[in-house]
């Protein structure tokens, strides 16, 4: 407790508070006390009930969850294929999306063949 | 006396937040009375009010518990007072019925001692004359003179500079002596 200095001394007004310091600590009322140590309770069970979740979850679901993830893995497929394919297959990939003709079987394994091989 | 009772508050605080409900039941008995009594003087002895303050201010402190930083400059105490002082403000603006009246009524109506029955009288006179001031100075007088906070704590609680303080006491303490000098004589000499 900081006492008032010298210069906050009052002789008119330190009895008075004085005597709200020495009656400041009454008793608290039973009911009162039941109810607050009742709310002590509840809170604690409440904290207990609450289940932990691991650190790893909490950063998944900061990230947005699996719809951002997903999109993210779509992003970075998209960028190894881009960044494994030769200029030349990009130039003629170029040529046919603006052009009226897009030859995917220059891209992707010809299917009937695949087949053909099993 | 049992082992918790050496404990500071922070500790305690921190044993409940493990689930020890007897940390709890030390904390109530050492924070709440004098919560109450801070609590029902500003809200100018509404003690019903006061009561609830103290319940929602005891709840809001065991929420905190597991959030407690122990190693910080807050105690519990202080914080607790704190909250209360928030709350009242908050109940005050919203326009609580204050019956001026019922502060005149003693708590204890049993006969004791002289000097205890004059410095009961004193109390009521000083409480009755605190409710007279404007919440702020009301606040300000009470945390620096009766609960013995400094003036930089009572700063910080209330958000304003230390100047401040200085200023709200120091009206307040011109209103209560405004108040009180006409029972002066009659309540100085016990």
């Amino acid at each position: 407790m900081a006492e008032p200095k010298q210069n906050e001394k009052d002789p008119e007004l330190d009895l008075f508070f004085a005597a709200a310091r020495t009656e400041a600590d009454a008793p608290l009322p039973g009911a009162l006390h039941a109810r607050i140590l009742s709310d002590a309770h509840d809170a604690a069970a409440s904290r207990e009930s609450t289940p932990r979740v691991p650190l790893w979850r909490r950063i998944w679901n900061d990230l947005g969850g699996l719809p951002l993830v997903t999109g993210l893995a779509t992003a970075t497929l998209a960028g190894l294929w881009i960044g494994g394919t030769s200029p030349a297959m990009l130039d003629t990939f170029w040529d046919n999306v603006a052009g009226e003709t897009l030859a995917l079987d220059t891209y992707f394994l010809d299917v009937d063949s695949v087949l053909e091989g099993i | 006396m049992s082992d918790h009772d050496a404990l500071s508050d922070d500790a305690l605080l921190l044993l409940y937040a493990k689930g020890d409900m007897a940390a709890a039941r030390v904390l109530t008995a050492r924070l709440a009375p004098r919560c109450l009594a801070f609590s029902t003087r500003m809200l100018k002895g509404d003690r019903a009010e006061a009561e609830d303050v103290t319940q929602d201010a005891m709840l809001r402190l065991w929420r905190q518990a597991p959030k407690w930083d122990a190693d910080g400059t807050a105690k519990p105490g202080t914080w607790l007072l704190k909250v209360a002082g928030n709350l009242c403000i908050d109940r005050l603006r919203k326009g609580v019925h204050v019956d001026l009246d019922a502060i005149d009524a003693p708590a204890d109506p049993a006969p004791g001692p002289m000097e205890q029955m004059a410095a009961q009288d004193r109390v009521r006179a000083l409480d009755a004359a605190l409710a007279t001031l404007p919440d702020r100075q009301r606040q300000a007088v009470i945390l620096r003179h009766i609960e013995g906070w400094s003036n930089p704590e009572i700063g910080l609680t209330m958000d304003i500079t230390v100047e401040a303080v200085e200023s709200l006491i120091s009206r307040a303490k011109r209103g209560l002596k405004a108040v009180l000098a006409p029972q002066k004589e009659e309540l100085s000499d016990g």
